[in-house]
């Protein structure tokens, strides 16, 4: 129950992956032999599946490292003067967080925080009265890591507009779990995490509506032509993807999100609410255990944040993987201003779902929390 | 599909400055799983329906399901087999000219028609004339034109440079949208050669018509294999060279 760490992946992927590694292995959009034509081709058709998946029929669909490269490449790629504003809010991950501060704290960008409810959901009125004529971007995430709230960033689009600011979305743990549209979303800049959905670790996207950002890196692949002192950089995703992409996990990408559609993400989403509507009235009625965030109901993700009286939130995890292998994630979830606001000093423990879990793994989560609860 | 080009008129001895429209034609590079397949001369228009026609009627691939992707660029077209490493050789030897692109015939190998279509013939004259309803022909004269029927009506008209690619290019359409190939007849605006046979008769179309002649060649595959050929289809006649049992009331007039 820790899928909101990293996810499993499904043998679809290995296999795609092995494929890759031990028949047509090549490097991609740059030779003519007929392996590096295979390979750069299926690599092609990954962004596109990963595209299509998001709903996004422009724009530039990039691979990267993980979210946290890709909301640090729109950090580094926007160009930035001093007294732009930047708005983001309390709820975010570190990695949508430290990119802003530090361009707060380099170029003396304003950076504006908007705080969340105890449970994570937004006043929208906050956003309206922070996002003004100077504010250049709002990041947001679309779900919590902590608590599960989902954001209305269709809304918050609907200011960015209005102030012609830019909106980036954290969709690393949206995107794996809910239907996400880009269109719907209304957001020029989406970040989430291949690792998360399904497919292998070191896969990240970054999604941008126009390639209006300056490349993070430059490099091998990137180019369309380089003289003594001059380069041209080219178009598509290539301009962003500087160097050898992980060719094989990408198109492993492609498969998870194969795996994903064939089983619809409609369904991937109610099958994580039924167990989570479970999960959150189970945990409630333990004697001394608090559960963070919104009740059960469509607005959040199988992310579940709770303390057990008098116990540290290490200690929790620790026992229930000793005491019945149920793993989950301690701590702070790397969002210490969140742990800060919400009064979780310690951190919390954190249950989270994906396909894969079923009602038994949730009964027994609730079982072992029971006992623990009364240990104490 | 054309563009307008300048050339020099002659009319009763008299020379002049003029342009006209000539159809476009490209090169077109088909690579199949990173290994060059074949290039075909044509006109740039329903690539990907060209493109699984050709593939399909070279045997190359047995059906769409087994393409997992085509990527489309301005002169080539890379297509990946969901099986990548399967090796896909077309046995293509160029016969004649006309589209250039033939491939080897064994009748042997050839499937026979197996189909109860009986076409009416007002349907063959509806057919023909809807399928030489060509803007593009009328402005360049320079096109081929295949229309692919069923006794229900039109179910696609494609143009290009070559019959032969015309002709790929309604049986890709018919491939990607599921039509059932047994029930349908083609009309072409070109003449009716072994290699339009070989196309029909691995499509499994069961009858073929054209506006012009044939060859003895494709008379005898069809006639083997159970095709129908009518050639010369006009508002008010046409010849029948093979299994005219296909046409509704083609039992021939006894002398009197």
């Amino acid at each position: 129950m820790d899928s909101a760490a990293t996810s499993l992946s499904p043998i679809t992927v290995i296999k795609a992956m092995d494929e890759y590694e031990l028949r047509y292995r090549a490097n991609v959009g740059r030779g003519v032999h007929r392996l590096a034509l295979v390979a750069t081709q299926k690599y092609a058709d990954a962004h596109k599946k990963i595209a299509s998946f998001i709903g996004a029929t422009e724009g530039q669909t990039v691979i990267t490292k993980n979210t946290t490269e890709a909301i640090n490449i729109v950090a580094c790629g926007m160009e930035w003067h001093k007294g732009d504003r930047i708005v983001t809010t309390t709820l975010e991950h570190h990695s949508n967080y430290l990119p802003w501060v530090r361009l707060h704290e380099k170029h003396g960008i304003n950076l504006s925080v908007v705080p969340p409810g105890p449970d994570g959901t937004f006043d929208l009125s906050l956003f309206e009265d922070t996002i003004d004529d100077a504010t250049k971007l709002v990041a947001v995430s679309h779900a919590s890591n902590v608590l599960g709230s989902v954001t209305p960033v269709n809304k918050i689009a609907a200011l960015c507009r209005a102030h012609d600011s830019r909106l980036l979305v954290d969709g690393a743990q949206s995107v794996p779990h809910i239907p996400v549209d880009v269109k719907k979303a209304g957001c020029d800049y989406l970040c989430f995490s291949g690792h998360k959905m399904l497919g292998p670790s070191g896969t990240g996207v970054l999604w941008m509506k126009s390639p209006d950002l300056s490349p993070l890196l430059v490099g091998g692949g990137m180019i369309s032509d380089v003289t003594a002192d001059h380069y041209t950089e080219s178009g598509g995703y290539m301009r962003y993807e500087a160097g050898t992409p992980p060719v094989g996990s990408c198109i492993g990408l492609g498969k998870a999100v194969d795996y994903l559609e064939g089983i619809g993400m409609d369904r991937v989403m109610n099958h994580e609410q039924a167990l989570t509507t479970r999960m959150i009235d189970g945990l409630s009625s333990v004697k001394g255990v608090t559960v963070y965030g919104p009740p059960p109901g469509k607005n959040r993700i199988g992310v579940v944040s709770f303390t057990v009286k008098d116990l540290h939130p290490h200690e929790v995890a620790h026992i229930l993987d000793e005491a019945a292998g149920i793993m989950v994630r301690s701590g702070e979830h790397c969002c210490i201003p969140l742990m800060h606001h919400i009064g979780a000093d310690n951190g919390t423990v954190r249950a989270s779902l994906h396909l894969y879990n079923n009602a038994d793994d949730v009964e027994q989560l609730i079982v072992t929390v029971e006992e623990i609860s009364r240990m104490v | 599909m054309y563009r307008v080009v300048r050339c020099t008129r002659e009319k009763s001895g008299i020379f002049t400055e003029s342009e006209h429209e000539v159809v476009l034609e490209v090169p077109l590079t088909i690579s199949v799983n990173g290994r060059h397949a074949l290039t075909v001369m044509t006109s740039p228009v329903m690539v990907r329906e060209l493109v699984i026609g050709i593939l399909y009627t070279e045997r190359i691939i047995h059906g769409p399901d087994e393409i997992e992707s085509i990527q489309v660029e301005p002169d080539r077209v890379s297509v990946l087999t969901k099986n990548p490493f399967k090796i896909l050789i077309s046995k293509k030897t160029v016969l004649s000219g006309c589209g250039g692109s033939s491939s080897f015939l064994d009748v042997a190998k050839l499937p026979e028609i197996t189909s109860d279509l009986v076409v009416d013939v007002a349907d063959i004259r509806t057919g023909m004339k809807q399928t030489l309803q060509s803007d593009l022909h009328a402005k360049t004269g320079g096109v081929h034109i295949v229309g692919l029927f069923s006794p229900g009506g039109v179910v696609c008209i494609a143009e290009d440079i070559g019959r032969h690619n015309a002709l790929d290019r309604v049986i890709g359409y018919g491939l990607l949208n599921n039509i059932s190939f047994s029930n349908t007849f083609a009309v072409s605006s070109g003449r009716v050669s072994s290699e339009m046979i070989r196309k029909c008769l691995i499509a499994g179309i069961p009858v073929i018509v054209s506006r012009s002649a044939t060859t003895s060649l494709a008379v005898e595959i069809a006639g083997k294999t159970g095709l129908t050929i009518i050639g010369f289809a006009r508002s008010d006649q046409m010849n029948i060279y093979t299994h005219p049992e296909r046409v509704r009331g083609s039992a021939v007039q006894p002398d009197t």
